[in-house]
């Protein structure tokens, strides 16, 4: 158990389970979200008809409230030129009132007067009955009428006046009009039609009562103004407030029917008030353009959620790349263990069987005895070179050297090394051309290591019969430019960027044993830490071409 | 961070400083309440023998008549018992009997009787009716009846009776041809002069006898008064008057009234009009003439009336003393003594021992406030005309950049004196500076001021209240961003014209019963009474022929040019305003998003009468200008 904890683990499933679960989220989160939008844009359809109806009815209301009550300011005294100009603000103010008839209106006790309304002692009639409208040229055309003219709206004055005697009979010292008596005595409301009479002072009732009641009053007349407005809706102004909503809105007779009954249609309406009331609002809208509004407040919805999907995908992705990562890290450090106990193991048993051989024969001749010395010599060399190799490495890696920098002619730095290779590898062709006018500013040592690893490199991975190598020592504007050339194996194209890492070891006949897969990415680490540059070009089987840029020193003297 | 706490620390103390400052100076502050007491008390009479005084009291929640007897105070009682009704009025017909009305309500059915203060015994003098009576001056007893004129033929017109004490039926005495207003018994009973009035024109009628047909004697116009005060002694026909009658101000005449001539001017002020006071019925003489310019003055006739007064004033010294009542012999007088910071209080004077009693105070909250004197100032109006005003600083003692409340008096036909006012008191000890004014159109300073005022409702008078205000910023004395402008009917109106039209130079505006519609207020005058509407007409305007001006000035029309906060008190049964205006123009406010306090109280009339309604009135008013002056 604790075997198995301790080993490294790469389960891929549990990153798949994931992104399964992940991608099931992301599609039910988008069909409910549809969905969802889908019934709240219905709703809304419903609901937002108030809106409409608010925002179109208002100049009505505005005309209601406000202005139909400013004819009580004038307490009776409107006369046929006073009321134009109130009926002129009114009519082209707002359109749906059609024409306006306003009725002049005595109240009186007199008993000379042969037409109105008697009820009592009391005579209501109208003086005066003007009709006022609106001709096509849009100017305000004032007609007396007739009383036989007026004849289609005679039941609307009778019922006001019928109304308002009415009222009289239960007026007395205590009356308080309320908002509901106004309503109901001095308004009256039919389908297209609002009349309207001014509401006198509660004294003013006292003496209409007055007059109805008793017989021997002194004659007088007063001064009451009805107005009649005559309201078309359909000339209503419809604002639409949801115009992405509502395709079409209409106002239409109460009573017509649904004009189609397609399903692809969506319908409500909304019947309008007061005055107004033998009309309706009909709203309309086709499922196609719902759906593009749905389609429309989808989109963001879809943009957000689609961002949140592809986030947790990518850390997904971002998981599974460490634990790969990993897992190479893992293997090569496993690997490097491996080849550095082969390295170590090779010296070990070579001067264990040297010791052995010491130790069992009898007696050593001069010539075993130096032979012997030497093999432990040379093999405890190898293993103190190698360990310096891994101290080193590890020193430059961790930035704890530091370079001990020189000014050093080219060519006085590199004959000596180019002579030591001519004797340690004399079946190498080896060639060499300096073309430089500065000196070099690096430390020696770290550069002859370098040196040293790729002319090592060429010789070892070249076969046998073609191990050539040419070093160019050039400079350019900037740099020194050298160049190890060899015809050895070449390095496939895909594994440059690799070789230069740690632990990393091509895969070849070559490198069985004794590299540790360290030389190069020691190399590019003393490169790098001098300022330079370590690149490779190569054509498998024909060659490799590795090359150094070093930064100029001063100008040789 | 330090610093801030260091900051916040010295705010914080610097808050809990003006705190307890504040506290101080609201100590200084009178309850609302106090300012708006009714005195317990009221209406003093002196019998004719000047033994006893009767007044009206307050016994089981109705006002009652009370006898003080100044002799035997033993004798001191309650004379009548009501426990349902109000005593109206009452008046003393003889050393023994008093006539009382009562009611419960204001347009209650007629109710007068007699009643004898020794054996308490009480007597209806006519039938209950639905009329109206109204005593002719001066309420005196002739023989067994009194004069009265009642409107019980035609509710317009009144016919003067005889009312007799032992409860008889009344008897018609005249019958009015049914333009006569008024009616003026000689000392002798009979009535011989009468006015009537079209209200453009006045005229004056004689007859020598009452078997006689009246004549027309003298014409006036509207602008022009003659106001009959008395009769001269042992005479028929001459009378004493106030008249403007070829001149500007009102001046005391002797009038003949046979001939319709004035016969001699006997005193006059070259600046302010007399008022119609000083003429004794027992002496029948002119015993003193006054006029109230800054202060009130007072001019005798009778040297030893002026001595005994003088005698009186020196134990009042700097105070004003109104003779509210004197027995027949001028023995035994009550006079109200007040100043502008005091509201007074009643005494009894009695001349021979030189003595002045406490009867009451006419309010004892007030008795031992500090209060701010009214003082007195005048001004040029744009036209050049002069505008006497009175300013009321408040406690505080600056006199710089002070909050102003611009109190405008009803009527128009009314004016402002120094006397105690509890509204303007109040206001001074909130910390305003109150400012009144005499504008155009204001009585007293003459015929030709009155007439300026003359269809200027919404011009010029409005235009005299910013020239006041106006002169008072040039001299410091106002914060020209806190006006505050404020009156009840005509003074409510102003209030509201200035909302509507001059919204930026008040802050706001306080309006009780104020005219919203000025064609609703016209209405006011029903058409039989053509003779009020005619001189309206003169006054206003006429709405039909000036039906222009009319809207011009009513702010009912114009409430959307209204910017600055309003306070609104009306009335439900306020005649001159129809309720519907006033919630249209408050509605109209509140849609606009102006800041309105609407006060509405059904019960009550043009000016709030109840207790209850007044302190609160005044309590929301307190509010409303310490949240916006």
């Amino acid at each position: 158990m604790a075997y198995n904890q301790l080993r490294y683990r790469k389960n891929f499933g549990l990153l798949i389970a994931f992104v399964v679960l992940v991608t099931i989220l992301f599609i039910v989160a988008m069909l409910s979200a549809r969905s969802m939008i889908a019934n709240f844009i219905e709703t809304e359809f419903n609901n937002r008809k108030v809106e409409v109806f608010d925002q179109s009815v208002q100049p009505f209301q505005e005309f209601f409230n406000d202005k139909i009550p400013e004819i009580s300011y004038y307490q009776g005294y409107l006369d046929s030129v006073k009321a134009a100009a109130y009926v002129n603000d009114v009519i082209r103010k707002n359109a749906f009132v059609e024409s306006v008839l306003f009725y002049d209106i005595t109240v009186t006790n007199s008993d000379s007067i042969e037409a109105g309304i008697k009820y009592n002692h009391l005579l209501v009639y109208p003086k005066n009955v003007i009709s006022f409208r609106l001709d096509t040229q849009n100017r305000l055309v004032a007609q007396r009428k007739e009383s036989t003219e007026t004849r289609a709206y005679t039941e609307d004055f009778n019922s006001m006046v019928l109304k308002f005697v009415g009222f009289l009979d239960r007026v007395n010292d205590s009356t308080r009009m309320s908002d509901n008596d106004i309503y109901k005595v001095f308004y009256t409301l039919n389908a297209g039609k609002v009349s309207y009479m001014n509401i006198p002072r509660i004294s003013d009732l006292l003496a209409y009562k007055q007059m109805m009641s008793s017989p021997d009053n002194p004659v007088v007349s007063y001064d009451q103004d009805m107005f009649l407005f005559l309201i078309n809706p359909s000339k209503i102004q419809i604002k639409n407030v949801a115009p992405n909503l509502y395709e079409k809105i209409e106002i239409l007779p109460i009573v017509s029917g649904r004009v189609t009954d397609q399903r692809y249609y969506f319908q409500t309406e909304l019947s309008l008030p007061g005055a107004l009331s033998d009309y309706k609002l009909q709203y309309t809208s086709s499922e196609s353009f719902l759906n593009k509004e749905i389609n429309r407040r989808f989109l963001p919805v879809s943009v957000g959620v689609s961002v949140i999907y592809l986030i947790l995908i990518f850390i997904a992705y971002l998981i599974y790349r460490n634990v790969t990562i990993n897992s190479k890290l893992f293997q090569l450090q496993y690997d490097f263990i491996n080849n550095l106990t082969h390295e170590f193991k090779t010296p070990v048993s070579v001067i264990k069987i040297a010791g052995n051989n010491i130790q069992s024969s009898d007696k050593l001749s001069t010539e075993e005895q130096r032979m012997y010395g030497k093999i432990l010599d040379q093999e405890a060399d190898k293993l103190n070179s190698l360990m310096n190799k891994l101290l080193s490495f590890a020193q430059i890696e961790n930035k704890s050297i530091k370079a001990h920098k020189e000014e050093v002619g080219v060519e006085e730095f590199c004959e000596p090394i180019f002579d030591a290779v001519k004797l340690k590898y004399p079946d190498l062709n080896f060639s060499y051309q300096i073309e430089v006018q500065n000196n070099m500013m690096i430390d020696t040592t770290l550069l002859l290591s370098v040196f040293q690893n790729l002319i090592d490199n060429a010789y070892k991975y070249s076969e046998s019969k073609r191990k050539f190598l040419n070093i160019d020592v050039q400079q350019n504007k900037k740099n020194f430019v050298i160049r190890f050339k060899d015809q050895g194996i070449g390095i496939s194209k895909k594994e440059f960027n690799s070789i230069f890492k740690k632990f990393y070891r091509v895969k070849n006949q070559f490198n069985q044993q004794g590299s540790i897969g360290l030389g190069l990415a020691f190399c590019k680490e003393i490169v790098d830490f001098m300022g330079g540059e370590i690149r490779v070009d190569s054509v498998l089987n024909q060659g490799t071409t590795f090359t150094l840029l070093l930064p100029l020193g001063p100008k040789m003297n | 961070m330090y610093r801030c706490l260091l900051w916040g620390f010295a705010f914080g103390m610097m808050a809990l400083l003006l705190c307890c400052g504040d506290r101080q100076n609201t100590d200084r502050l009178i309850p609302v309440e106090d300012f708006f007491v009714k005195p317990e008390k009221s209406n003093f009479r002196l019998s004719p023998d000047g033994k006893r005084i009767a007044y009206l009291g307050v016994d089981d929640h109705c006002r009652n008549i009370f006898v003080l007897d100044l002799h035997d105070k033993s004798k001191s009682k309650q004379l009548t018992y009501q426990s349902d009704m109000n005593v109206q009025y009452f008046f003393w017909v003889s050393d023994s009997a008093i006539v009382y009305s009562n009611s419960h309500t204001p347009n209650d059915s007629l109710r007068v009787f007699g009643i004898a203060v020794n054996d308490e015994q009480s007597k209806p003098l006519l039938a209950v009716k639905k009329a109206k009576l109204r005593w002719l001056q001066p309420q005196k007893l002739y023989g067994n009846y009194l004069l009265a004129a009642i409107n019980d033929r035609d509710s317009t017109i009144f016919d003067i009776y005889k009312i007799f004490l032992d409860g008889s039926k009344p008897q018609l005495v005249t019958r009015n041809p049914g333009n006569i207003l008024n009616w003026f018994p000689s000392p002798d009973g009979k009535v011989r002069l009468a006015v009537t009035s079209d209200s453009v024109q006045e005229s004056m009628l004689y007859r020598p006898d009452e078997n006689v047909a009246f004549k027309q004697v003298a014409t006036t116009d509207y602008q022009t008064l003659i106001q009959p005060l008395g009769f001269v002694k042992g005479e028929t026909k001459i009378i004493y008057a106030l008249s403007n009658h070829g001149r500007d101000k009102l001046a005391l005449v002797e009038y003949n009234i046979e001939r319709g001539e004035e016969e001699r001017l006997i005193y006059s002020n070259a600046e302010v009009d007399l008022e119609p006071v000083g003429y004794s019925d027992n002496l029948q003489e002119m015993v003193f003439s006054q006029y109230t310019a800054d202060k009130t003055e007072k001019q005798f006739f009778n040297k030893a009336f002026r001595d005994n007064f003088e005698k009186l004033s020196s134990q009042f010294k700097g105070q004003s003393i109104e003779i509210v009542d004197t027995d027949s012999s001028l023995q035994n007088w009550i006079v109200k003594i007040s100043t502008d910071v005091n509201a007074g209080a009643i005494y009894y004077f009695n001349v021979k021992k030189q003595q002045a009693d406490l009867l009451v105070d006419m309010n004892q909250k007030l008795v031992n406030a500090t209060l701010s004197p009214k003082q007195a100032i005048r001004y040029q109006s744009r036209d050049g005309l002069t505008i006497h005003g009175f300013l009321t600083y408040p406690e505080t003692g600056k006199r710089k950049d002070l909050p102003v409340v611009v109190l405008v008096h009803d009527g128009p036909n009314r004016r402002e004196s120094v006397d105690f006012d509890a509204e303007v008191q109040f206001l001074a000890n909130r910390g305003y500076l109150v400012f009144q004014l005499n504008y155009r159109g204001s009585i007293g300073y003459g015929r030709k001021f009155w007439a300026a005022g003359f269809k200027e409702w919404g011009g010029k008078i409005q235009s005299d209240i910013i020239d006041g205000v106006t002169t008072l910023i040039h001299q410091g004395i106002v914060d020209k961003k806190r006006v505050a402008i404020m009156g009840t009917g005509f003074g409510g109106y102003s209030a509201l014209h200035a909302a509507t039209y001059n919204s930026s130079f008040y802050r706001c505006a306080l309006a009780m019963s104020g005219y919203t519609n000025l064609f609703t207020y016209f209405k006011e005058i029903p058409p039989y009474q053509q003779q009020y509407v005619r001189l309206f007409y003169n006054i206003i305007g006429n709405p039909s022929k000036e039906y222009e001006m009319f809207k011009a000035i009513s702010p009912v029309f114009h409430a959307d040019r209204v910017k600055i906060p309003v306070l609104f008190a009306q009335g439900g049964s306020d005649r001159y305003s129809s309720l519907t205006d006033a919630n249209q123009f408050v509605q109209k406010l509140k849609n606009n998003k102006v800041p309105v306090k609407y006060i509405y109280r059904e019960e009550e009339g043009r000016r709030f009468k109840s207790e209850e309604n007044i302190i609160n009135y005044y309590q929301e008013v307190e509010a409303f200008l310490k949240m916006y002056l």
